[in-house]
């Protein structure tokens, strides 16, 4: 009786789990860079229950180990890096990556990677996120640059009015063997784990490595029918575990009533 | 009359355990109705002799518990790393107690580029783990793996003879009931990248289980009910004069 009830309370907090997930990535649907999460389920452990151990008239045992699980646990909440769409924004400094590969930024000499190739120049010219951390090789951009260009194997131009070069630099792209093992840590910035393996890098379009398409931004991947029909099939799941917990609570009325 | 008395009684408290029992598997059914790639568990009951007391025997309710390991619908993804088995086979997967067995195919890679389990335990395959270091992964139908065009490993699929030889583990995975159980290679099991298979939990034949059951239960409690007011009539009336 306890058993149907913690059974099913699990459920019911496992698919409230699943709606802070389902909504975060809502949220996030027009966020740039963004990679939708999805949480992962199992069953929990079994509990092994002799039946009331009677003896057949036979002289053999009553067959009836069984076992009764204990509800479900919700294991990892796993991004998912599939690519999201292109977005042209006429930006210079906005860079999509088509494939794998993150871009590295610096912020208090913590190393973290991001997707969201959507950048802006600081007060002294470096190119930096929204948030006003440097993208890795730090490069700051001359001034009197009218134009700049970044190749898709990410070599990164200024020039000046008359077309020549005044400045220049290789960006480069970092691969985990297990990006879906990063952490996420807000604002579009993802920190290495132990899971995800050491960053290795490269150049954009070499090892595997994706390229970059300038003046274009990577769109969140999340697809909101998708989120929506799981959040539909989270809602009923929630309500049937519920129904459970009530039916739970009837039997125990009904027992309790035989004493009157 | 008396003995039969507590004998229905006996049997009453026995039925209504056993509705107890329905409703925790009920429970469970329904707490994994979003579990990957979970097969629900059913309660049956059968009859059984059982010794009622020395010289007689009673007909009594046992419980049996089996697991329905039919296919659940296939849930498309489009994550390289979801697998989907149509037919009879599991996954083998590489634990600290043994290797066990799944149909969730909802793996992941570690940071040494093998593919694991949400749990992190190793799926093996043919030649040993699947180690994937490569970008493109493809998986065939019959469970060969091509890591950017080159053929890597080949995932060993299982099967039982009976479905009866496997037990839940939780965490998704089934573990021989015996030693003596063999596995035998999934000759007839096919793959399906970028899919997975759901849970098999059926929510209304469960919603409707659990009505029946409560149902059960009560009308368990009213034969209990009645019983207790028989005893009651005849300490009561048994040698009253007046009748």
């Amino acid at each position: 009786m306890i058993r149907s009830l913690y059974s099913a309370r699990t459920g019911m907090n496992g698919q409230q789990m699943q709606l802070d997930v389902i909504s975060n990535n809502l949220a996030n649907v027009n966020t740039a860079g963004f990679k939708k999460s999805q949480l992962q389920f199992e069953d929990l452990f079994y509990q092994n229950i002799r039946a009331a151990g009677a003896d057949t008239v036979g002289g053999n045992q009553v067959p009836t180990g069984i076992q009764v699980g204990m509800g479900v646990k919700p294991t990892a909440v796993s991004k998912i890096f599939t690519q999201g769409d292109y977005a042209e924004t006429g930006n210079d400094l906005d860079w999509a990556i088509e494939g794998r590969g993150f871009f590295k930024i610096v912020r208090d000499g913590q190393e973290y990677f991001t997707r969201a190739g959507t950048f802006t120049r600081d007060s002294e010219g470096y190119i930096v996120t929204p948030n006003g951390d440097r993208v890795q090789p730090e490069f700051s951009i001359p001034a009197g640059t009218t134009t700049l260009n970044i190749d898709s194997s990410g070599m990164l131009e200024a020039l000046d009015n008359q077309q020549n070069i005044v400045a220049s630099t290789q960006i480069t792209l970092h691969d985990f063997i297990n990006p879906a093992g990063l952490k996420s840590v807000g604002g579009n910035l993802f920190q290495e784990t132990q899971a995800s393996g050491a960053p290795t890098e490269a150049n954009p379009g070499a090892d595997g490595l994706g390229t970059i398409a300038q003046r274009y931004k990577e769109t969140s991947n999340v697809n909101v029918t998708e989120e929506l029909v799981n959040m539909i099939i989270t809602q009923r799941a929630y309500e049937v575990n519920s129904k459970a917990v009530q039916t739970s609570d009837r039997l125990l009325e009904i027992a309790n009533s035989l004493m009157r | 009359m008396f003995i039969q008395n507590r004998l229905g009684l006996t049997e009453s408290i026995e039925s209504m355990i056993a509705q107890e029992r329905r409703l925790d598997q009920t429970a469970n059914n329904l707490a994994n109705a979003d579990t990957v790639g979970y097969k629900k568990d059913k309660v049956t009951f059968w009859e059984m002799l059982f010794t009622a007391s020395s010289g007689h025997e009673r007909v009594g309710k046992a419980v049996k518990l089996s697991t329905d390991h039919s296919q659940g619908t296939a849930e498309q993804t489009g994550n390289p790393l979801d697998l989907y088995i149509t037919g009879d086979g599991y996954f083998r997967v590489q634990t600290a107690n043994g290797v066990r067995y799944t149909r969730a195919g909802n793996f992941t890679l570690n940071r040494d580029g093998q593919m694991v389990t949400p749990d992190g335990d190793p799926v093996l395959g043919q030649g040993g783990p699947v180690i994937l270091t490569g970008n493109d992964i493809q998986i065939r139908r019959d469970g060969v793996i091509f890591m950017d065009g080159q053929e890597v490993n080949r995932l060993g699929l299982a099967r039982f003879d009976n479905p009866a030889d496997l037990e839940k583990e939780g965490r998704n995975l089934f573990r021989p009931t015996a030693d003596t159980v063999q596995e035998r290679p999934a000759d007839q099991a096919t793959i399906q990248q970028g899919f997975r298979e759901s849970s098999n939990v059926n929510t209304v034949v469960e919603m409707t289980e659990m009505i029946d059951l409560q149902r059960a239960f009560e009308t368990q409690q009213k034969m209990i009910v009645t019983m207790d007011e028989i005893d009651g009539q005849a300490v009561r009336k048994v040698g009253s004069l007046t009748g």
